[in-house]
């Protein structure tokens, strides 16, 4: 095999399993024609391969149409949300639950061990597990059963059932704090309210099955969960490998339009949610944040749809 | 009826002589279009796969040359209006130009 058809072989990977079994060996052909006597690879083909594997990606997943891009795009930026307040609320779990069982105080400053009987562990277990839970079910091809856990989970936060440990000891939402002490959890509550926001948009007026996912999806946050837990890492660092996905999923928004909506749908929540808190912001600050972050949301994927709509050959796939 | 890109326009032109496979459509394609239209596999086939969908051309036939997989495109009847109507709107438009430009003076540069 000489290294331009290697090239074309990884390349043709873009594309959808099923289109590749039915169309691969006929572009391969065309490639290996239109290679000639050539040896090295052309960039040119190897791009225009990658890109158009990823649109059929796109296509195959939403159908093509504008009303599937919105769907599938709101839906993939729910997921990543709700992966996001998975990995968050796991990490929270592990260090209530760790810091409980032990009695002892949080090892980067003077914090309060946090005191859980079991009625309340089963209340934070649920906290933490609704956005598992809520993911998985998205990557079943659910809206609606995800988009009720995802508001029970931020219900729980603003009711004031869970809290979070904080320099305060166990802090959680009250009705007779200020709304800057109840910030964390107001922030959190958003966190939530905004992937069920997503997933009704998802859900309405659905015209085609919504697309599985692959159970690989929660592998990245369960992984990075375990390296916290393990590792002591600080929790802001973290989340900047996932961060590092958001931008390739930028990147292949440029050829997917409905990636573009997810990843403008997520990115500017996410900048929200880890900037301030990794400058080590106040928590005035951060509800600030995540509160603009909230209100851009909409403007950015609007933006982002209509900066893609003149695909005016955005039609259903052939095959 | 939307307005075809370029690249869709001259792989219905390739057509019209007779089926052809896919490098055969982008040999001619980039051959009509006077170098311009230089079409690879990837736009190819999502141009195809476009035009299947929308019933303009249709699969002729399928042979394995020399170990090559070669699949043949034929243009179809709705495939022939369609470029027609397509080479129409292109026509008047450079018509509303040609007409004129000869009898209106060159503006100083």
């Amino acid at each position: 095999m000489t290294a331009a058809e290697l090239t074309y072989r990884l390349a043709l990977r873009a594309y959808p399993p099923g289109y590749r079994r039915a169309r691969g060996h006929e572009i391969l052909s065309t490639l290996a024609d239109m290679q000639g006597d050539a040896r090295r690879p052309s960039l040119r083909q190897t791009g225009a391969l990658v890109k158009a594997g990823v649109c059929e990606r796109g296509r195959a997943v939403t159908g093509g149409d504008r009303a599937g891009i919105w769907a599938e795009g709101c839906a993939l930026a729910a997921l990543v949300l709700l992966l996001l307040a998975a990995t968050g609320a796991a990490f929270q779990l592990g260090w209530d639950i760790w810091y409980a069982r032990l009695g002892m105080g949080w090892p980067l400053g003077g914090f309060s061990p946090v005191p859980l009987e079991p009625a309340g562990l089963v209340r934070v277990l649920a906290a933490a597990l609704l956005p598992w839970g809520a993911a998985l079910a998205v990557c079943r091809g659910r809206r609606l059963l995800p988009l009720a856990m995802a508001l029970t989970a931020a219900a729980l936060y603003v009711g004031g059932a869970v809290g979070f440990a904080g320099t305060g000891g166990y802090q959680s939402w009250s009705a007779g704090q200020s709304w800057m002490e109840n910030a964390y959890q107001l922030g959190t509550a958003i966190f939530l309210a905004a992937p069920a926001g997503l997933l009704w948009v998802a859900g309405r007026g659905r015209r085609r099955p919504a697309a599985h996912r692959s159970l690989a999806w929660l592998a990245l946050p369960a992984a990075l969960t375990i390296l916290h837990l393990a590792s002591y890492w600080e929790t802001t660092i973290v989340f900047w490998p996932l961060g590092a996905i958001m931008l390739a999923w930028f990147l292949a928004g440029r050829w997917s339009p409905h990636l573009a909506v997810a990843v403008f749908g997520v990115a500017v929540p996410v900048l929200a949610f880890v900037l301030p808190t990794a400058v080590g912001a106040p928590d005035y600050e951060y509800a600030v944040a995540v509160a603009a972050g909230a209100a851009t949301l909409a403007f950015a994927s609007l933006a982002s749809a209509l900066a893609f709509a003149p695909e005016t050959e955005l039609d259903p796939p052939a095959l | 009826m939307q307005t075809m890109r370029e690249p869709t326009y001259f792989t219905l032109a390739a057509l019209l002589d007779g089926p052809l496979h896919g490098y055969a459509i982008a040999k001619h394609a980039e051959a009509v279009s006077d170098g311009r239209v230089r079409l690879t596999a990837g736009t190819l086939y999502s141009a195809l796969d476009r035009l299947l969908g929308q019933g303009l051309i249709t699969v002729d036939g399928e042979e394995v040359v020399e170990g090559r997989a070669r699949r043949y495109y034929r243009l179809t009847a709705s495939g022939r209006r369609a470029l027609q109507a397509e080479a129409a709107r292109l026509a008047g438009a450079a018509a509303v130009v040609v007409s004129r430009i000869s009898a209106t003076p060159e503006p100083a540069a």
